[in-house]
């Protein structure tokens, strides 16, 4: 048989290498900033870019798709080489792939704390970027099947179908949840409304966890983990079962993040099932990796590349059964909208993504530099420091969420709630500050890995292409009884089409219900479309990121009702293009806001909180005070709704900036009878006048209900 | 005399039985609460919950007891052969028969308890605790067995003290079904990718059996919430709370005999209880109407002029309730501590505070009152 010979190409994993670190440390930066304004609100400087709402998706987008994001590529364009036998598909494609996502995440980064938003969690990106993300992610196809296709490996490694997976699911969740329609060049409305797009969100919220933070790192752990350890994988067939069984279910999962919303209850339902039959599944990653690790636990204690897997692996393992035990509804009760589910992403971040994304670096770069590390003693530090980091982050988050929650609910035995939401705030401060000193002391950590690293490089000599060989592929030979799987690990555009099945039957069975049959969403009469000027408020809502401390969903829950009002119904959010329910309370509901408060309070609050409720974290607004509102977006956005299915009146679209200007006159004298003077034409008086509508179409149809009863 | 598999066969199709049994058993129970009224309260019963809780959790430990009292059975079985002995056997029958008659009582328990106890949860209870004890007497079959079975393997195999690994370690091997790694070789697949190999395990069986349970469970929960409906949906839930915490609170303010409110609130003028009233209006209303109460975003408190009526039940009613921009108070404070803010807020009268706000509403005179009511009459809307 004739050898060939062969280069790998370690360019273009030194460059993915390079990114991975340096977003790490960028996100990190990003998240600790945000933690440290949790509680010193005055750390945002007062200007609208560093303020949480618009720094807190900067952190999240930052860390998932830069820094998680990097480090996949770099660990799928290293081991899909070596799994496959053959060099990458096209160099150009693969440099195509790097600076077109190093693009994304750089116009990401300056859009984001722009305040371009969709305000949809981790698809918060514009259309133009999403679009951007779905032809960079194609060439990243291209260049894996074509990679795949050229291979001297006739079957594939199971890294492999989990890579496949990936790359297709994503394909599908980012394309079905970026569904908008532009209004102007950076700004869009979602196509779906309400429950619809809330169900569509959490959808692609939950699967972005489960294929972008989860099955591509399981990939990459099955190839770098026995390579590291040098031992074989424990189980094939587990494999083989724990693979299917996960895409097939994480699909169904997504609506468990809107347990007691106003979701129908039978998709909630099934959120909580399949949440639960996903224990196992999950857990088959884990004891594949832990197992294959059998008699070299010695060489655990020494090796810090195999610490940082073990505690990533067992991190997973921990997130993966608490996600199931969140999803109970009594659990979810208590845990949704806290801290609690902050520290459990956190669980799954910073020690399966992170720890992972660490242990793949420690590994690659020595190698391909023809080196050793530079120092394991600072990478044990490193690794010491990081488990202290995540210990000291999570366990005050799981004491706030936990006790902030039980407060919520906590009534006085006359019937009143016995503590008003600010004082549940103040009394969490302190593990808020402990959380902030935790996710220091990782990002030292992760610091001490760039120095390490920064010095084994110097050391080292790169590598550019590493010299391999192979035979050509073989005909089949067929030799004794095989496992019936083999088959398909032969086809791998079989594989694709069957994952690609197999993940679209649980969005299929749960959106075209929820799309088509009208008793989920019962209709309310009373609720009225938007006037422009809310419209308009209701974008710099969206615009200043105030979902990501304020939901929109009261639950049916005794306290709740209480505290903020009757709980929501699916018919009032029929005109809410995107929905903002939220998923964290850091203040408090928000649903039935309208009409709570005069507007000269709204007023003096968005200027400056304290003023208004003494003690409170939330940060100043001030720039709405100044800021004009720009009227001349008013037709198109009024167009792109009707165009949506909202009832404006044939022809509104001309006259729409009339009645800006009517109701912004009207809320600029009540806020004059109260004495604040202002002229008519700032945000301000728009997001007044949102505020003051929020949640209040019901009572209106309460009011109708009973002069027809008279 | 029957071979090894046959027999190897009928345990585990006894085990099934049993296992079915207490599944039918499990989702027949939650039938009863659907029969009967108010049927959903009883779910949130915690007593309901730890037992059916305690059930599967038995339920699992069964399971894995008897997949390693087949593991020993079989090796006991394979070492039998060798010796061509005759004990193992009977024990293999004794086996066999202690877990028949063990499953024909769990099929019994259903149609031997009796429904006549009133009360929704009796019969629940009973059949529930019935389970249990047949869960418990099983497990107890098992752990017998098992001992027997172990028991018998010390005397015959000699092994030097020092070679035999800690109980756990082997506990741990067992329950996964590890293999040697000396006998990897046998497992290990005939390919490898860039130097990986893979063994080829057997699935840890309480993983496989996790797994079946968790979509057992899985399908139990639909049936219960979506066919049967014998477990609450969302709004459900909040109503049977909404009703029990209203009867506990009723019954507390009773029992404490409290029971002020608008109608029968008077003006409190004692000096405590302006000073608890003045302690609150420094808290909640200070934001609004300024602590000299002379007005800010909210009306004057100390002029003439009030706008939602300014005699003490319009006063207590607007607090209590809210009105337009005035948030309601009766969820933070009780109706004693609101009769309190009431005096304090009348006390403020003609206090004429420095930059206060114009005046607003009505004129309300005091000694008017008496005679005829300005009062707006209805505060809530």
């Amino acid at each position: 048989m004739q050898m060939e010979k062969f280069y790998y190409d370690n360019k273009i994993v030194k460059a993915f290498g390079y990114a991975t670190v340096i977003f790490a440390v960028v996100g990190m930066l990003a998240g600790l900033w945000a933690a440290i304004q949790i509680y010193a609100p005055s750390t945002s400087l007062g200007l609208a870019p560093t303020t949480f709402g618009r720094i807190r998706p900067l952190h999240t987008n930052a860390i998932i798709f830069a820094f998680v994001g990097n480090s996949i590529f770099t660990g799928v364009y290293y081991s899909l080489q070596r799994l496959c036998k053959t060099r990458m598909f096209s160099d150009k494609l693969s440099w195509i792939h790097f600076w077109g996502w190093q693009l994304i995440i750089a116009s990401a980064a300056i859009t984001l704390l722009m305040g371009y938003t969709t305000g949809k969690e981790y698809a918060e990106l514009e259309w133009p970027i999403d679009i951007a993300i779905t032809l960079v992610w194609v060439v990243f196809g291209i260049n894996m099947f074509g990679t795949i296709l050229k291979r001297r490996e006739r079957h594939l490694y199971v890294a492999i179908w989990f890579y496949i997976a990936t790359w297709v699911t994503i394909a599908m969740l980012h394309i079905v949840n970026s569904f908008e329609i532009p209004v102007s060049f950076m700004k869009s409305y979602s196509w779906y409304a309400g429950v619809q797009d809330a169900l569509v969100q959490w959808w692609y919220g939950h699967n972005a966890v489960a294929f972008f933070l989860t099955t591509p790192i399981l990939g990459l752990m099955y190839y770098f983990l026995p390579k590291a350890a040098n031992r074989p994988v424990y189980s094939y067939r587990l494999s083989i079962i724990h693979f299917w069984a996960l895409i097939f279910l994480y699909i169904w999962a997504g609506p468990h993040h809107l347990l007691y919303t106003s979701l129908p209850d039978w998709a909630q339902s099934l959120g909580t099932v399949f949440s639960l039959m996903l224990i196992f599944p999950s857990w088959g990653g884990m004891l594949n990796g832990l197992f294959t690790l059998r008699g070299v636990w010695d060489k655990v204690r020494e090796e810090p590349i195999l610490k940082f897997m073990v505690v990533a692996i067992t991190c997973y393992g921990m997130a993966t059964l608490e996600g199931p035990l969140l999803s109970l509804k009594n659990v979810n009760a208590i845990a949704h909208f806290s801290d609690w589910i902050i520290a459990h992403v956190h669980i799954g971040g910073l020690g399966w993504n992170g720890f992972m994304a660490f242990a793949i670096m420690y590994y690659l770069i020595p190698k391909m530099w023809g080196t050793t590390l530079y120092s394991k003693k600072l990478a044990n530090n490193h690794f010491w420091l990081g488990t202290i980091g995540i210990i000291l982050y999570a366990v005050p988050l799981y004491w706030a969420g936990f006790s902030q929650s039980l407060m919520w609910k906590t009534f006085t035995p006359e019937g009143q709630l016995k503590f008003q939401f600010l004082e549940t705030v103040t009394n969490i401060i302190p593990m808020y500050v402990t959380r902030s000193v935790g996710g220091l002391v990782y990002l030292i950590g992760a610091l001490l890995m760039v120095y390490n690293l920064y010095k084994t490089i110097v050391q080292g000599k790169f590598i550019p292409n590493e010299e391999a060989e192979a035979a050509p592929l073989q005909k089949l030979e067929r030799h004794g009884k095989e496992h019936w799987h083999r088959w398909i690990e032969r086809r791998p555009v079989t594989l694709l089409v069957a994952s690609l099945i197999v993940v679209a039957i649980g969005g299929i069975l749960e959106f075209v219900p929820a799309f088509l049959v009208k008793s989920n969403v019962p209709t309310i009469a009373s609720v009225k479309p938007y006037t422009p000027l809310e419209l308009q408020g209701r974008d710099i809502y969206v615009r200043e990121g105030c979902y990501t401390c304020h939901s929109q969903m009261i639950r049916p829950f005794r306290d709740e009702v209480v505290r903020y009002g009757e709980y929501s119904k699916a018919g009032e959010f029929v005109y809410d293009h995107p929905f903002q329910w939220g998923s964290k309370r850091t203040g408090p509901d928000l649903a039935r806001i309208g009409g709570k408060y005069s507007d000269s309070w709204h007023y003096n609050h968005m200027d400056d909180p304290a003023s208004m409720s003494p003690g409170s974290v939330m940060p100043s607004y001030s720039w709405l005070l100044d800021n004009k509102l720009d009227t001349s977006s008013t037709p198109a956005k009024i167009r792109a709704m009707q165009k949506l299915g909202v009832p404006y009146p044939e022809g509104y679209d001309r006259k729409a900036n009339t009645d800006v200007k009517a109701q912004s006159e009207s809320i600029a004298a009540s806020l004059k009878k109260d004495k604040i003077e202002t002229p008519a034409d700032r945000e301000i008086i728009a997001l007044i006048a949102y505020l003051q509508r929020v949640g209040k179409d019901i009572k209106q149809e309460k009011k109708n209900e009973q002069t027809a009863l008279k | 005399m029957l071979s090894a598999i046959t027999r190897k066969n009928r345990i585990s199709s006894r085990l099934k039985g049993v296992l079915m049994s207490i599944v039918l058993l499990t989702v027949t129970s939650s039938r009863v609460f659907a029969a009967e009224p108010p049927a959903p309260t009883s779910l949130n019963n915690p007593l309901a919950l730890t037992l059916v809780t305690l059930m599967i959790i038995l339920l699992i430990v069964i399971i894995m007891l008897g997949r390693l009292l087949l593991g020993l059975a079989e090796i006991k079985l394979q070492k039998e052969k060798e010796e061509k002995s005759n004990k193992g056997t009977t024990a293999a029958m004794l086996l066999v028969l202690l877990l028949s008659s063990v499953s024909a009582f769990a099929q019994d328990a259903v149609s031997e308890v009796p429904a006549t106890i009133g009360g929704l949860s009796a019969f629940a209870f009973y059949s529930m605790m019935a389970v249990l004890f047949v869960e418990l007497l099983i497990i107890l079959a098992l752990l017998i067995n098992m001992k027997f079975l172990l028991q018998k393997d010390k005397e015959t195999v000699f092994e030097p003290a020092f070679a035999r690994p800690p109980a756990i370690v082997a506990w741990w091997g067992r329950l996964n079904k590890f293999k040697p790694i000396e006998q990897e070789a046998a497992i290990e697949l005939d390919h490898e990718y860039d130097g990986i190999r893979e063994l080829d395990n057997r699935l840890p069986p309480w993983w496989l059996y996790g797994f079946y349970v968790t979509i057992i469970l899985s399908v139990v929960y639909l049936w219960r919430y979506h066919v049967a409906y014998s477990a609450p949906l969302s709004k459900e839930e909040f109503e049977i709370s909404m009703k029990e915490a209203d009867e506990k609170v009723k019954a507390y303010l009773e029992a404490k005999g409290e029971s002020v409110d608008e109608n029968t609130v008077t003006l409190l003028t004692d000096a405590g209880d302006l000073a608890a009233g003045k302690a609150i209006f420094n808290t909640a209303c200070v934001a609004c109407h300024k602590a000299d109460g002379g007005g800010l975003v909210g009306p004057n408190l100390t002029d003439e002029y009030w706008m939602h009526g300014g005699d003490v039940k319009n006063i207590f009613k607007t607090i209590k309730y809210g009105i337009n921009a005035m948030p309601q108070w009766q969820t933070s404070y009780s109706n004693k501590q609101i009769a309190q803010i009431t005096g304090y807020v009348k006390s403020l009268h003609g206090t004429n505070p420095p930059d206060a706000k114009a005046a607003e509403g009505e004129l309300y005179k005091e000694d008017a009152a008496a005679a005829g009511d300005t009062a707006v009459d209805s505060v809530k809307n």
